[in-house]
């Protein structure tokens, strides 16, 4: 009945953010609002996160499961990958450095300012 | 006969969850730095149906079963966010600063790189979308109205990449304060950085999943202004 109750709260605010979201003015997910919406109500502490703690923590333990499928989705358009497939993975893999390199950087460089000051 | 049996919905389900224990339980006997379970499942699913020529169409009528739970599951990301408050607010304005430079430092890259290849305008949206976390880079592309097969497909690979090379790089440029590393990790590669930030220290972890929705909150924010910028 606990995990049923917790499935029922997190069904419920998805539910209702998907039938808001297209109402609001600016263009956001209703999985994104639902998620901000959570975070208001666990800040109010109109929810607290032992109301949601055992199903949440299972689903984000499996998180990439549930991201399989959209994974795989690429299996349907190989042939338009042919041709774009190394210049994609390069693009990761400088992007990834930039980056890494310079958020990493940059708030070691203030982390460390802050200290000496 | 074959056709039938895939397609139903209780093949792509079972072909899904299985691929996942499989390779589960494969990474955790090779042990093997840099292979993650994620990565292995989607190896094993892409052998299976391109091995046994299953349509997509035929394997998505139990894919969307299961990828009905990202939903739920992003909001449980949400907990341990809201756990790490304290985290937050010591090191809020360090962690922005930080964060909105690796994005925009990643787009002054990115975007004259998708021209000199010549990448299909259709894909931009997943290319630049690739360092935010998976549901939102999902949502993302969706909402920008571009095809979203490939999104997934790029955030694996960003992932992969700043798990297998992330210690790597940041030790070649001396980034060792563990808050700039976990942020790093987690802003570049999201969930899958994040295992090795946690594998790092769990301090660096704590940082590295608070990194990755503050970076997905900023590139759902940016991304489609970007977007209207270069008229796609």
């Amino acid at each position: 009945m606990k995990i049923l109750k917790q499935c029922l709260l997190l069904f419920g605010i998805l539910a209702m953010c998907k039938w808001i979201a297209p109402l609001l003015p600016l263009p956001i997910p209703s999985t994104v609002l639902a998620m901000l919406v959570l975070l208001l109500l666990l800040g109010f502490k109109i929810i607290r996160p032992e109301q949601l703690q055992d199903t949440a923590s299972f689903l984000v333990q499996h998180i990439t499961l549930f991201l399989i499928p959209a994974a795989l989705a690429f299996v349907a358009q190989l042939d338009t990958l042919a041709s774009v497939w190394l210049p994609l993975v390069l693009i990761a893999i400088v992007s990834g450095v930039v980056i890494m390199v310079v958020t990493g950087g940059v708030i070691q460089f203030l982390l460390r300012r802050d200290a000496d000051v | 006969m074959f056709n039938t049996i895939t397609q139903a919905p209780e093949f792509g389900i079972f072909l899904t969850i299985g691929a996942y224990v499989l390779a589960y339980a494969i990474a955790k006997r090779v042990r093997v730095k840099g292979v993650n379970p994620m990565q292995l499942a989607i190896i094993l699913g892409v052998i299976i149906l391109v091995g046994l020529r299953i349509p997509y169409e035929n394997y998505q009528h139990g894919g969307v079963w299961i990828a009905q739970l990202l939903g739920p599951a992003s909001m449980g990301l949400v907990i341990p966010l809201y756990e790490k408050r304290q985290l937050f607010f010591r090191h809020a304005r360090v962690i922005l600063i930080g964060i909105f430079c690796g994005l925009v430092a990643g787009l002054c890259v990115t975007i004259p790189l998708l021209y000199v290849f010549d990448i299909p305008y259709e894909l931009f949206g997943a290319v630049l979308a690739k360092n935010s976390t998976g549901p939102i880079a999902l949502e993302l592309v969706s909402l920008l109205e571009q095809p979203t097969y490939l999104v997934m497909l790029m955030v694996v690979i960003s992932g992969l990449f700043g798990y297998t090379f992330g210690n790597q790089i940041l030790n070649a440029v001396r980034i060792k304060h563990p808050v700039a590393k976990g942020i790093a990790l987690g802003s570049c590669s999201h969930i899958v950085g994040t295992a090795r930030a946690m594998e790092n220290s769990p301090e660096e972890g704590a940082m590295g999943s608070l990194s990755i929705l503050i970076t997905g909150f900023m590139y759902l924010l940016v991304i489609p202004w970007i977007m209207t910028w270069l008229g796609i």
